[in-house]
């Protein structure tokens, strides 16, 4: 199971690697900015432990041959979904959801395993699934491997990580080969269903959608984190204010600026030229897993990587989009970069999945 | 087996990086298009800007004493936002302050960054509001205005607003030098509670002290000044009254009195009438003072001379179909012009001015400053009414001869003395006389040079018939023991709606000292005295003499007396019996037309008899005629060695038994103007 570990440095995509622990360096760097005193004190060397957690993750993940995952992937699948159904029941809210399960001083998010899991097993799906066109059956199975993970977050409710689940679905539909009719088709339910889900949002997200629209109606309360960012970002300009001199950060204008509002904390700090900087390693990171996957040694390594790839892609684009008023606020962290042990850890082990599907691309390694 | 969708996926990829544009298009947008706007944004809500109001100099006296300074007491200020329970929180600021709660909450309730809760309270009351810890309300040192003298100079020095800028008198015409500039404190403020310290943040500045401001005022002259025209104010009922002391040499103001006064320290508590200048903003129908100004312009132009006698017969004169009569139906017969200033004769000053005529007399009264500010540094100075030669009636150049249909103010006529007193030089009267400012720069105050308006012989000559009229005139009791005094008195009816009105006089009096030296010169102006005591000679005249015999003391003049001993000196009685002149000032007095010796008493060859006279009478008298004198004891003559009419020759010793006790003899009845009756009448 475990081979060809000398040959590892030669065949493993040093590209995606440094890209990888590039971003997570400027995670643990400006986590150090956003926290250096008060309560916050001490957040970035936990996330150091969590990054050296999560590297070890991934080279587990290298190491360990995908395709006996993909196999054992429902089993799996089930397993990370035990966790999250416990919570529904009995989990503690911690910030207003049910989404952390503790272990003494250390919390964890149980969905972000979920995710990776869900990939594995839409993966395994795509792998039997190889006509060019998506049948109907793959559909309604691909349609349960999303949504039910999808709903149990949803319900948590957490919003934001229910939503970075979705990718897998999109990358099932496209890559499966979905007809056009067949997304007019999802698209007007889809239509249809978010005039009726408006009625289950909980008011907060309503809130949160309506301001998005309308930032300036309630400055102090829901538009205040928007304006906020935006103020941030804005202020930053090119090379922005100087490491740890963002104002705005400093002074704690921006809400949970250490995780989920990093983004605007290093535009504010390191100005156009450091979310480039960001945004451009994100960029290597998830063009060259598109690169990575039209080398595949099989269908599951394909879809495993483009669905890893679009997990993080969605939540890189979807938190840069909060930050600068494109996209309503939801608690959706920066990969790589955002304080939090589970996206961390995480994204590591999605990151070493990518790697290892291209480290097992030839069919006699 | 690879079955990768090669089309699908540069689909895909053409998405991702579709979306990766339209964000870096939008980070573009806000961060180098809008980047200004958005740093503008975020300093507007980090920082608070406290502006700190600068420390206004003080005011000082010639003598450097204070007159005004800039305390250190606290003002309360809160952040609303930072309040977390207004209402409880206003209930307590509400009894530390002891003020109503209602308005504190008010405040607190404000949408705005910063309000005040109170302004400049006292250290107590700071205290309580310290202690209770109240989040988001703080205090900031501010300074107050103090006047440690309190009353003091008030309509002078003016006063200051709550917000440090001076709102009458100095404080007001000196605003900008003295308010010095105000600073800015620049505080970081953060999300949740504020970051307090001082930045480097552009728009942080350290405030300025203001300038110090060194008067002429002398706070001594000021307090006699003040006490003497209260007391007569209360004295006879007046309704407010001014004195102005100025060293006529070169316009600096020693004193400037109004009254009734105010306590600067609580100007708020009087009513605006009461905070008026009146030796400045009051312009009053000087009467007879101004045969001053006829006078000197008449010697000046010519038209009249020293020894010339003019005919008062009939003790009035007819202008047209109106008749002028003296005061009181006197008729005072040949008067030269120094018994036309000495008596202040209408008839007389009249027949001068018309000589004069119109064209003359107004640019000559022009020159002496009249129907002009003074250019005080003072604000809110009035210029007087002196109209234009165009608008004189067929009446006016005889009115305006004897001071009326003209009006000035205190200080106007102050000025005009000051040209007598100092050989003809109209000077700029001036009371700030340094500005020192607190980078250590000093400016002197620049002082327009005097201008001259009439000769120096002239105003000798003036001056001579003014210290006449002091010593044998209805300015009698404006004599100070031990100084030479030239003055006139001047008694005007108010004019009001329907011509002159009965019982509301103004008395006044102008004048200087010592005549020779001339150190002082003073004007005393008492509106509406009540009763019948309201000429001047009775009211202004001895007004005058009481402040200003006090004003040479502090100023260390020397009595102009310096033969007599020291004992004498001391013991000198400082009030005299009505009517009783010092003859200390006679020795420099021409009495005009009869020779110098003029003296009844003097027969040429023969001792005198000096029973009943002081000291310095007889020392006067025995000096002129160059006999020594010995004395005993102080005060009046009772006996001497020789007897009168004794012979003697220059360089003989006289010896004078003197007594405290006043003498018998009524010497003269002076002190009433126009009704006067001199002994020393030529």
């Amino acid at each position: 199971m475990i081979s060809g570990v000398a040959s590892v440095p030669r065949r493993l995509d040093l590209v995606i690697l440094g890209c990888a622990l590039s971003l997570a360096f400027l995670g643990i760097l400006f986590v150090a900015s956003t926290t250096g005193a008060g309560r916050l004190q001490g957040l970035a060397t936990r996330q150091a432990l969590w990054v050296a957690i999560g590297l070890a993750g991934l080279i587990a993940a290298v190491l360990f041959d995908y395709r006996t995952l993909l196999k054992i992937s429902f089993p799996l699948y089930c397993a990370t979904l035990v966790p999250l159904v416990y919570l529904l029941f009995f989990g503690a809210r911690i910030q207003n959801v049910k989404s952390w399960i503790r272990f003494g001083s250390f919390q964890f998010q149980p969905a972000e395993l979920a995710k990776i899991s869900t990939a594995l097993l839409v993966a395994y799906l795509f792998e039997n699934e190889d006509d060019g066109r998506l049948r109907l059956s793959a559909f309604f199975k691909l349609g349960a491997i999303v949504g039910i993970p999808f709903l149990l977050v949803f319900l948590q409710p957490d919003l934001g990580l229910a939503l970075t689940i979705l990718p897998l679905l999109a990358v099932g539909l496209f890559f499966g080969g979905l007809p056009l009719r067949g997304w007019i088709a999802i698209f007007l339910v889809v239509a249809v269903c978010a005039g009726g889900a408006w009625f289950f949002l909980k008011d907060y997200q309503k809130q949160r959608i309506s301001t998005f629209f309308n930032p300036d109606q309630d400055v102090l309360k829901s538009g205040y984190q928007v304006r906020q960012s935006k103020i941030a970002v804005g202020s930053g300009g090119f090379t922005g204010k100087g490491f740890r001199s963002g104002t705005q950060s400093q002074l704690r204008f921006l809400p949970v600026q250490h995780t989920d509002f990093i983004f605007a904390v290093i535009a504010e700090e390191w100005g156009f030229l450091g979310v480039i900087l960001i945004l451009g390693l994100f960029a290597t990171l998830v063009l060259r897993s598109l690169t990575l996957a039209g080398v595949a040694r099989d269908r599951g390594g394909v879809f495993l990587i483009l669905g890893l790839a679009a997990v993080i892609f969605f939540s890189v684009m979807v938190n840069a989009s909060m930050m600068i008023g494109l996209l309503p606020t939801t608690g959706i962290p920066l990969p790589l970069v955002s304080y939090g042990g589970s996206s961390v850890a995480t994204t590591f082990l999605s990151v070493g999945l990518i790697l290892g599907v291209h480290y097992r691309r030839f069919a006699n390694a | 087996m690879n079955t990768f969708p090669r089309r699908r996926r540069n689909l895909f990829a053409l998405f991702l990086i579709g979306w990766g544009v339209i964000v870096v298009g939008r980070l573009a947008q806000l961060q180098l298009a809008q980047g200004a706007k958005y740093r503008a944004k975020a300093q507007r809500q980090q920082e608070r800007q406290i502006e700190i109001s600068p420390r206004r100099g003080a005011i000082l006296d010639r003598e450097g004493r204070e007159l005004a300074v800039s305390v250190e007491v606290s003002s309360v200020y809160a952040a609303p936002d930072e309040v977390a329970q207004p209402a409880a929180a206003a209930r307590s600021l509400g009894a530390a302050l002891g003020l109503p709660a209602g308005p504190i909450l008010a405040r607190l309730s404000s949408e705005k960054g910063f309000v005040w809760i109170a302004r400049k309270i006292d250290p107590a009351a700071a205290d309580r509001v310290r202690a209770l810890k109240l989040a988001g309300v703080r205090l900031v040192p501010e300074t107050k205005r103090f006047y440690p003298k309190g009353s003091l100079g008030a309509s002078v020095l003016g006063y200051v607003g709550t917000d440090d800028t001076g709102l009458a008198g100095l404080e007001y015409a000196y605003d900008s030098s003295v308010r010095g500039k105000s600073g800015r404190i620049v505080t970081f403020k953060d999300a949740r509670r504020s970051t307090y310290g001082e930045s480097e943040a552009p728009g942080a500045r350290a405030e300025q002290e203001g300038a110090t401001l060194t008067l002429s005022l002398d706070s001594g002259i000021q307090f006699a000044a003040e006490r003497e025209l209260a007391a007569t104010l209360t004295e006879l009922h007046a309704r407010s009254g001014s004195v102005v002391l100025m060293d006529p040499s070169n316009g600096e103001i020693l004193a400037m009195a109004s009254a009734p006064g105010f306590d600067l320290n609580q100007y708020g508590r009087y009513p605006a009438e009461t905070r008026r200048n009146h030796a400045i903003a009051d312009a009053y129908e000087p009467g007879s003072t101004f045969k001053v100004v006829t006078g000197s312009v008449a010697l000046e132009a010519g038209v009249i001379r020293m020894d010339e006698v003019i005919d008062t017969g009939g003790g009035s004169v007819r202008i047209g179909n109106v008749t002028i009569n003296e005061d009181k139906h006197h008729d005072y017969g040949a008067l030269t012009l120094a018994g036309v200033l000495a008596h202040s004769s209408n008839v007389g000053i009249i027949r001068v001015g018309l000589r004069l005529g119109a064209q003359r007399l107004y640019d000559g009264a022009s020159g002496f400053g009249i129907g002009k500010p003074s250019g005080v540094d003072l604000p809110g100075e009035a210029c007087g009414t002196f109209r234009p030669l165009s608008r004189w009636s067929s009446l006016s150049n005889a009115s305006i001869s004897m001071g009326q249909e003209v009006s000035l103010t205190a200080l106007q006529l102050a000025r005009v003395a000051a040209v007598i007193a100092n050989g003809g030089l109209l000077v700029q009267p001036r009371l700030v006389t340094r500005l020192a400012r607190p980078d250590g720069r000093e400016e002197r105050v620049a002082i327009p040079p005097p201008v001259r308006v009439i000769s120096e012989a002239t105003a000798k000559k003036m001056r001579d018939m003014l210290v006449g009229v002091v010593e044998n005139g209805t300015g009698a009791e404006a004599a100070i023991p031990g100084f030479s005094v030239a003055g006139k008195t001047g008694t005007a009816q108010k004019a009001g709606p329907g011509g002159y009105q009965r019982g509301r006089h103004v008395p006044n009096f102008v004048g200087f000292a010592p005549a020779e030296n001339p150190k002082i010169v003073g004007v005393v102006v008492v509106e509406e005295p009540q009763g019948n005591k309201y000429y001047a000679a009775a009211v202004a005249a001895p007004l005058f003499s009481r402040i200003v015999s006090q004003a040479l003391g502090i100023m260390r003049v020397a009595p102009e007396e310096q033969r007599l001993p020291s004992t004498v000196l001391a013991s000198m009685p400082t009030q005299y019996p009505a009517g009783l002149v010092p003859a200390s000032s006679r020795r420099s007095t021409p009495v005009p037309v009869s020779a110098p010796a003029a003296d009844p008493r003097v027969v040429a060859g023969e001792i005198p008899d000096v029973a009943g006279l002081s000291a310095r009478q007889a020392l006067a008298l025995f000096a002129r005629m160059g006999v020594a004198v010995r004395l005993h004891g102080a005060g009046f003559v009772t006996s001497q060695s020789p007897s009168p009419g004794a012979p003697f020759r220059p360089g003989d010793v006289a010896t004078l038994n003197l007594s405290e006790s006043v003498p018998s003899v009524a010497r003269a009845a002076g002190g009433r103007e126009e009704t006067s009756s001199n002994p020393f009448r030529p």
